[in-house]
């Protein structure tokens, strides 16, 4: 049992490529395991639940142009345009490609704009202000009040299809998939994932030369097991969705990042979004009718009559957010980190902590680099390029 | 296996005129052979006919018209729907033909059993 | 109504203010099993499933989106095709009776209410119906003059299939959602090619096989209408056999 790879030391003389377990199925499971395949590196990803069965699945949906971000921080603003640029390419085809909208109908909206404008250009970000007559002309369910709006590239993806198109690829040059299967014991440094198969009933030990634990707000307790820390917040949100199509782009308040002032439109759907609150269990989030109301009262302002459309579902999941020192809830960075835990004696386990969907791609760059390093293993990255396959060509999910 | 006591009225359709069909198949195989009974005779014929006009029989063959009638108008249903035509309306004309073969088998069964 | 145009910080939810009690009789892997749990007033039965879930992580079912749009949570509810997240409590539980939960018919059963779906999902890419379509709302698009676009609507659920009584007697049968599929290649502005996709569904084991149960329209969630589809397909392919008898 096991697949332990030997290395000579030296790439090139590897008789054969490191297994590498990946756990989570999510956005960022998907895409390491694309990545690390891509690399030559053999994969196998497990989950407790089915593909996208955690935070991703409930994701709103917005590919991010970055202009959210542009004044408040500018870093992951370049961020999201760049992958925004990518995944384009790579995703084309696969995407809602309508782009956004940023609209304001009060005076503080327009005194903001100058700052927004500002703050996309400064991050490359392509953002154009448009006159309310050509924004009602192109978004007639919009607020009759609306003062101006300024368009920005961005997008809607569909989460679980998202993951879906980065493990059919990641299948379709070898990796493994196996979904309900629980960890219940990690021993990195012995190569040693406990697993309990849900579809059987058994429990199995599986070998791997290196585990990457990619468990949103989960991360801190797989880590746990093998005795390693992590330290991440869980900070859980409601979306909600109604049932009808209200736009065609995105739409989002012109106002500094707060909450329920994002629409999304996807297929004959639109979801509203969204709030934060820090949790203590992902598992069993209570969701609030309180968020609920206050997300529909602000859709309500942005698109009138949008109440009437009928609440179609509602959904609550947890955000995985780094713990930076002093900093909570909105202001914790969105940023990423991949930690190796050797250097607190736990060899064998990289964590991915933070992110977001829209930069799944990139946190899969980062911590595939950091995998081939801590091998020897000399790879390029050739997922910025490389076209995804349809997700309808994922098998045994 | 197609016959399950669930779904909506379309399952419920599908299966009916199934099973008017069978029994309208079945029936003509029984016809075909009773009608051997010519060969008997006159007097034995007539003795035949007299079963076949017993109340009993008649109330049968009331529902074996309806049967026809169902599968009839469902049929014309379905030719129209087979050639994507009046797809819209899908609904109404089903209803129509149980009312109309329903309608049917209790004119033709009254006039039947007390004409 | 408050102008909603300043930053709206909420407060941490104040909890569940009133919960109602739920009773889930769970076809698993032959056998019957029973799950009692609390939801919130409105859950649907998917967050009463997922409360059964966390006593138990070995009940198998699938769930992503939580709101219609990825399709994994399919089965039958009290006996009928739904999307598990889209089917409330309180319907289902209508009168205190335990909501009987049974995995979708005809796809090979993995376990409790997992099957497997993915013949649907390759079946539709094998006809060549795009991911993308012409959005249903043409507004204007100013940038490339080109009409918006969106997700196909289908969502590969498989509930259409399910509820077919056709698939049930026939197991060559193409089934509604490959067909529907089929029928939206042959009208989309951006699938490829529409003839071949009519010849590959107008098989003895295609169109032909349905008989109008409507079944598929009845049950879909993602306003599809295979039936309609399919007939207007068939309808399509007997038109041009009639042109093409006549030269």
């Amino acid at each position: 049992m096991g697949a332990r790879g030997r290395l000579d030391g030296m790439n090139g003389r590897v008789k054969s490529a490191p297994y590498v377990i990946v756990i989570g199925a999510g956005s960022t499971g998907a895409a390491i395991a694309h990545d690390l395949t891509q690399r030559g590196i053999r994969v196998e990803v497990i989950d407790r639940g089915g593909v996208a069965s955690g935070t991703t699945g409930h994701n709103q949906g917005q590919l991010h142009s970055g202009a959210r971000y542009a004044a408040s921080d500018p870093e992951s603003a370049r961020e999201c345009m760049a992958e925004n640029r990518i995944l384009r390419k790579i995703m084309s085809g696969g995407l809602e490609w309508n782009g956004g909208l940023f609209v304001g109908w009060t005076e503080e909206h327009m005194a903001y704009l100058r700052t927004f404008l500002d703050a996309c250009g400064t991050c490359g970000i392509p953002a154009r202000e448009i006159s309310s007559t050509e924004t009602l002309r192109l978004e007639p369910r919009l607020n009759a009040r609306i003062l101006a709006a300024v368009e920005v590239p961005d997008a809607v993806f569909d989460p679980y299809r998202f993951c879906l198109s980065f493990l059919a690829t990641a299948q379709q040059a070898g990796a493994l998939l196996r979904t309900f299967t629980e960890v219940v014991d990690l021993d990195p440094s012995q190569g040693r994932v406990t697993v309990e198969c849900h579809r059987t009933g058994k429990r199995e030990n599986l070998g791997a030369d290196l585990v990457v634990n990619a468990t949103g707000p989960w991360t801190g307790r797989v880590a746990a097991l093998a005795g390693a820390r992590v330290d991440v917040e869980a900070s859980a949100g409601v979306c909600v969705t109604v049932g009808e199509r209200v736009s065609n782009r995105v739409l989002n308040v012109l106002a500094p990042p707060a909450d329920g002032d994002i629409i999304v439109p996807l297929r004959r759907t639109s979801i509203l979004g969204t709030t934060s609150w820090p949790v203590a269990d992902p598992d069993g989030i209570p969701v609030p009718d309180d968020h609920i109301e206050e997300i529909l009262d602000m859709a309500e302002s942005m698109v009138p009559g949008v109440r009437a459309s009928g609440l179609r579902g509602v959904m609550a999941s947890a955000r995985p957010l780094l713990v930076l020192p002093g900093a909570g809830g909105r202001a914790a960075s969105r940023k990423f980190s991949c930690i190796d835990h050797a250097p607190e004696g736990v060899d064998g386990l990289i964590s991915i902590v933070g992110g977001k969907t829209t930069t799944a791609r990139a946190m899969a760059e980062k911590a595939a680099d950091l995998v081939c390093a801590r091998f020897g293993w000399t790879a390029e990255c050739r997922t910025q390029d490389m076209p995804l396959l349809s997700p309808r060509l994922g098998v045994s999910l | 296996m197609w016959f399950r006591a669930e779904g909506s009225v379309g399952r419920w359709g599908f299966m009916l005129h199934r099973l008017t069909g069978l029994a309208l198949s079945l029936y003509l195989g029984v016809h075909l052979v009773l009608l051997n009974q010519l060969r008997a005779g006159p007097g034995a014929w007539d003795a035949f006919v007299r079963l076949m006009r017993s109340p009993l029989i008649l109330a049968l063959d009331a529902l074996l018209l309806g049967a026809a009638a169902f599968h009839g108008f469902n049929g014309l249903r379905l030719t129209l729907l087979g050639l994507g035509w009046a797809v819209r309306w899908q609904k109404v004309m089903l209803w129509a033909s149980v009312v109309l073969a329903a309608a049917c088998t209790v004119w033709v069964g009254a006039r039947m059993i007390c004409g | 109504m408050p102008d909603a145009g300043h930053a709206l910080a909420l407060a941490a939810p104040r909890g569940l203010a009133v919960s109602r009690p739920v009773q889930l009789h769970i076809r698993r892997t032959g056998r019957w099993a029973d799950y009692r749990v609390e939801v919130r007033e409105g859950a649907s039965v998917l967050e009463a499933l997922e409360e059964a879930w966390r006593l138990d992580h070995s009940l198998l079912f699938r769930h992503s989106c939580h709101h219609g749009s990825c399709g994994t949570c399919g089965m039958r509810i009290n006996g009928r095709e739904a999307l598990a997240c889209l089917t409330p409590v309180a319907q289902a539980a209508r009168g205190g009776r335990p909501v009987r939960l049974e995995p979708l018919r005809n796809f090979p059963l993995l376990g409790d209410l997992l099957v497997e779906t993915q013949q649907v999902a390759a079946g539709i890419e094998a006809v060549g119906l795009p991911i993308v379509r012409d959005a249903d709302r043409p507004d204007g698009h100013p940038a490339e003059g080109s009409p918006p676009e969106q997700y196909e609507n289908c969502i590969e659920c498989g509930l259409c299939v399910s509820a077919c009584p056709v698939v049930g007697s026939d197991r060559q049968f193409t089934g509604p959602a490959v067909l529907a599929a089929g029928g939206r290649v042959a009208e989309e502005r951006r699938a490829p090619d529409g003839l071949a996709a009519m010849t590959q569904v107008s098989g003895e084991h295609g169109v032909w096989r349905c008989h109008g149960a409507f079944e598929c329209s009845e049950v879909c969630p993602a306003e599809v209408d295979p039936a309609a589809l399919i007939l207007g397909l068939r309808g399509g392919v007997f038109r041009r056999s009639m042109a093409g008898g006549r030269k």
